[in-house]
């Protein structure tokens, strides 16, 4: 009778393991812990948020903090082709960073998944994080050297880098490097070989594999990482300001210009429609990583 | 019935743990249905049922890790229902051991007395006696990860013991073992329990592991309790089907009550009658009503029964035969369509299938069910 | 079955590329990681040997060798200052992130209230904002409501924690949801409160995120321009500003040697995160932290 006692045929084994138990408190604990953090996002970010969309509804002469909405900031702005000219650069440049630093990090990307993980491997990791741990002036620093007119570069060079859009192209694509490679390498790491072997097997050759199999699989990975990068590139401040030289003028530093000018509601005006352009690229990302996560849903079915 | 019924004076002082209407419930779940339970003291408990019945949530109330919604608890006559988890006196076994992974195996040990502000003298003595009473004193210094899981498991108990609680309670202490081992460590927990005469409240889902070391178990189903009583008790004498279904093999006969007959209840199965002893069941004549059998208490006989009209007895037909090493079980299709399950001691000359067969069963090992309730049975 | 599989390796070898062709993409590989390695190291490396060159003009490649633009450094009042107070504002901000970000990173993963989601975004909120643009906000706060707070450390710190707290909140949250809840309720069981529980259990298993977060926190707050840039005064600024203003006006190798000398620190707090983190952990750790 023992062996029947033991038979589990009316008794299945656990299926949910109690492991992960999240209280559900009826006390005030979980609002004391969250208080401090969203006192002082409120406090401090949201406050300062709305400061800037009251100030950008001044006008420069009447900046302060009690007077008549005034919308001919928005309006001197919106009209003004020169502000829609330096938007276009701060885009195209945006842009050009994201094709150029996939373009290089996807390959990287894959070597690197495919790689053992061994003492190669963790040095060659850290040497591509690098550049978030150094200061962004120090990484600048850098390309004004290599890149000057008399730097070792410029001399085969067809095209002028150092305080033009290119120099300033480059060393954006080299600070965002590690966080396009990164959300690549995760999506890759989780691609099985069998997933190859099984293409290879059917016949397929290198290029259908990665057309029809590899890239498809990735492209999670591809939008996350061109995400990233475009929102990063497009606020960016310290780089474009050394490696422009003045001479290649984005949005973020004419934010900063202005402060310098004391046009606060034209800087506040500008600050909005950076945030706002932000937020679209983030959202517009958002929603075609659901779009590529969907299809890939549904060609699995 | 029982001594603790006779000297009713003393039952008080001997329940250990006493819980009253216990009600849990997450959102709009009634996860644990007024649960009414006294543990003895002294005595190896089990809380035994299918997983979501509420034997862990039941558990960890007894723990103060949960908060009843309603209800009491009651530990040694004090009402702890409201005390926190860390001024109680219980202490817990958990599922996966929970060994604190930054401590060595004699931290972890050591850990529970710290809260007890004791002397470093006395804590070192008292972690090392728990270390050498389960057998592990030669790992003191190793991490949780470099453990086996019986060594792991043996440590959470031995960190749980050493604050000498009046109860233990235990989450599936065994499941995360392999077979051979947990069938090891029954005994095991068993024999420490005994020696040190320590109240043991085990949570299990497995039977065998539950029959084999408690005292007593209660059997719970959907949040309720089903049934108290010791192994024999809840095995021979189930109180409902789903009792007599969770725990081994079980044949139900369903028939209709005869009339007349005292303290005797027959049931009329349409090929053949039961006649068995009415218990506490209630049913009267033309009641619909079940009876259980266990396999093992039916016997086969080839030919007819030596007399016709006696009840407990039914012609039929061998449909199946298996073969299972220490029982041959035969699935045998009884006058009227019932089938049942009849495991016999193996011979080499089995009867054939299509064989035809009077099975018969004692009075006493058909066990009269009351009328089903629906929900209880989820098997 | 041992047979079928080799049965198919030779199918599968038939269709594959050549043994040449194969050493040929190894080797494509290999240039390919080196270049790309290359690329991210050269500017640091022209900044390393550019930091000894004895030219003050055209400093890359070096006409010869020198120290004597550490000694620069040195002399330079601003960057003493300057490293004086980004340390400041980077152990404040830093203490001031880790500190909040961790008590509501542990509500959100212990505890299921209402408006927890809700929450949880407003604390990642700030990742999407342009530094420039929380900088330029917390300039207009900061002298609007608050100007005696101006240049002050504190009003920088109290801009940098707005950015790090994104990245405490994600990475100790991603460290705490992989901690087994069990191991708290043992210490509660065990006879300790809440606290003590909390002291004794959840902070010493937090340790690897929490060191990762803040060596990650203090290094990005140390860094940070685009929003010190606006909350600065002159003669109060920070380091990165400093070399920032300096760089405008010049590129004489004591940049290069400060440099070099910050280079020096970010290798010491890699070093500092793997020894404590190891390898894996920190990989697994900045996954969290990268992602948006």
């Amino acid at each position: 009778m023992a062996t029947d006692l033991d038979a589990p045929g009316a008794t299945p084994p656990r299926a949910t393991a109690p492991g992960r138990r999240a209280r559900r408190s009826r006390t005030g604990t979980p609002y004391a812990l969250i208080t401090p953090a969203v006192a002082y996002l409120l406090l401090v970010f949201v406050t300062a948020m709305l400061l800037v969309v009251s100030y950008s509804l001044r006008h420069e002469s009447t900046a302060a903090l009690v007077a008549p909405v005034d919308m001919s900031t928005w309006a001197g702005y919106l009209t003004d082709g020169y502000y829609w000219g330096v938007l276009g650069t701060t885009l195209r440049i945006a842009l050009e960073v994201v094709v150029l630093t996939l373009l290089v990090a996807y390959p990287t990307a894959w070597l690197l998944s495919r790689m053992r993980r061994g003492v190669r491997f963790a040095a060659a990791v850290l040497v591509l994080f690098s550049p978030v741990l150094v200061s962004v002036v120090v990484r600048s620093y850098g390309w004004i050297l290599l890149l000057a007119d008399n730097g070792p570069i410029a001399a085969v060079s067809p095209v002028d880098l150092l305080y033009h859009e290119a120099g300033v192209v480059i060393a954006l694509v080299h600070v965002e490097l590690p966080f396009a490679v990164f959300p690549l390498m995760t999506v890759m790491a989780g691609l099985p070989d069998r997933v190859l072997e099984a293409a290879a097997d059917l016949g397929a050759g290198p290029v259908r594999r990665f057309l029809r199999v590899v890239l498809p699989l990735t492209l999670p990975g591809v939008v996350a990482a061109a995400q990233i990068v475009f929102a990063l590139s497009i606020s960016a401040f310290a780089t474009p300001a050394l490696l422009g030289g003045g001479r290649v003028q984005v949005l973020s530093e004419l934010i900063y210009a202005n402060i310098a000018e004391l046009n606060w509601p034209l800087a506040a005006v500008q600050a909005l429609v950076l945030l706002a352009v932000s937020l679209t690229v983030l959202a517009t990302f958002n929603v075609l990583n659901r779009r590529v996560e969907a299809s890939r849903r549904e060609g699995t079915r | 019935m029982t001594v603790e019924e006779r000297l009713n004076v003393t039952v008080e002082e001997r329940l250990t743990v006493s819980c009253r209407r216990l009600c849990k419930r997450f959102a709009d779940v009634i996860v644990v249905d007024h649960v009414d339970l006294d543990i003895r003291s002294g005595e190896f408990f089990s809380l035994l049922g299918p997983s979501g019945c509420g034997k862990t949530t039941t558990l960890r109330m007894l723990a103060g890790l949960e908060q009843p919604s309603s209800g009491t608890i009651r530990l040694g006559g004090q009402d702890i229902t409201h005390v926190p988890a860390h001024r109680r006196a219980t202490n817990l076994v958990f599922q996966q051991g929970a060994l604190f992974p930054h401590l060595t195996v004699a931290e972890n040990v050591e850990f529970g007395l710290r809260a007890e502000r004791l002397s470093q003298a006395e804590t070192r003595k008292r972690a090392n006696a728990m270390l050498d009473l389960v057998g592990l004193a030669h790992l003191r210094d190793r991490r949780p990860a470099q453990l086996s899981g019986g060594q792991a498991q043996r440590i959470a108990i031995a960190r749980a013991l050493v604050k000498r609680p009046p109860v233990l309670l235990l989450d599936e202490p065994l499941s995360a073992l392999d077979l051979k081992l947990q069938v090891h460590m029954r005994r095991e927990l068993k024999n420490l329990q005994r020696e040190l005469g320590t109240t043991f409240v085990c949570v299990t889902h497995n039977q065998t592991e539950a029959l084999e070391m408690s005292d007593r178990l209660a059997v719970m189903n959907g949040g309720r309790i089903e049934q108290v009583g010791t192994g024999p008790e809840i095995y021979l004498r189930p109180a409902t089907r789903f009792v007599a279904s969770f725990i081994g093999e079980a044949n139900f006969i369903d028939g209709r009550v005869r009339p007349g007959t005292g303290d005797r209840v027959v049931l009329d199965a349409g090929g053949f009658t039961v006649e068995t002893g009415r218990g506490d069941v209630p049913a009267g004549p033309g009641d619909q009503a079940a009876v259980m059998v266990r396999p093992e208490s039916i016997e086969l006989h080839t030919g007819e029964p030596a007399r016709p009209a006696a009840p407990n007895q039914a012609l039929g037909t061998v449909t199946d035969l298996l073969y299972l090493g220490n029982t041959t079980r035969y699935l045998v299709e009884l006058a009227g369509g019932v089938g049942v399950t009849v495991d016999t001691r193996p011979t080499l000359h089995p009867i054939q299938t299509g064989t035809p067969v009077t099975a018969s069963w004692p009075a006493d090992a058909a066990v009269l069910l009351p009328a089903e309730r629906e929900s209880s049975d989820g098997h | 079955m041992t047979l079928g599989k080799d049965a198919m390796g030779a199918r599968r070898g038939a269709t594959r590329p050549g043994r040449n062709a194969v050493r040929a993409g190894r080797w494509l590989a290999g240039v390919w990681l080196t270049a790309v390695l290359g690329f991210v190291l050269a500017p640091l490396v022209v900044v390393l040997v550019g930091s000894f060159s004895t030219a003050g003009g055209r400093i890359f490649p070096p006409d010869g060798l020198t120290l004597r633009w550490y000694g620069e450094v040195f002399r330079h009042e601003p960057f003493r200052t300057g490293l004086v107070n980004s340390l400041l504002v980077a152990g404040v901000a830093t203490a001031l992130a880790l500190s909040v970000g961790t008590a509501a990173a542990y509500a959100i993963d212990r505890y299921r209230f209402p408006g927890r989601t809700a929450l949880r975004a407003l604390f990642i909120a700030p990742l999407s904002v342009p530094r420039i643009v929380i900088g330029f906000a917390l300039f207009v706060l900061i002298v609007t409501l608050t100007p005696r707070f101006y240049g002050s450390i504190a009003g920088v710190a109290l801009a940098h924690g707005l950015i790090l707290l994104p990245f405490v909140v994600s990475i100790v949250g991603a460290a705490l949801s992989g901690l087994d809840p069990a191991l708290e309720e043992a210490g509660r069981d065990l006879g300790f409160g809440p606290l003590a529980t909390f002291r004794r259990v959840t902070l010493p298993q937090l340790r690897i995120g929490l060191t990762t977060a803040g060596v990650f926190a203090f290094v990005t707050s140390f860094d940070e321009v685009d929003t010190s840039i606006f909350l600065i005064r002159p003669g109060q600024s920070t380091l990165p500003i400093e070399m920032f203003l300096y760089l405008e006006q010049s590129q004489d190798p004591t940049l290069a040697a400060l440099s070099a000398i910050l280079i020096g620190f970010s290798v010491v707090a890699v070093a500092l995160l793997v020894a404590v983190a190891g390898f894996g952990g920190l990989l697994r750790a900045l996954g969290n932290g990268t992602r948006r």
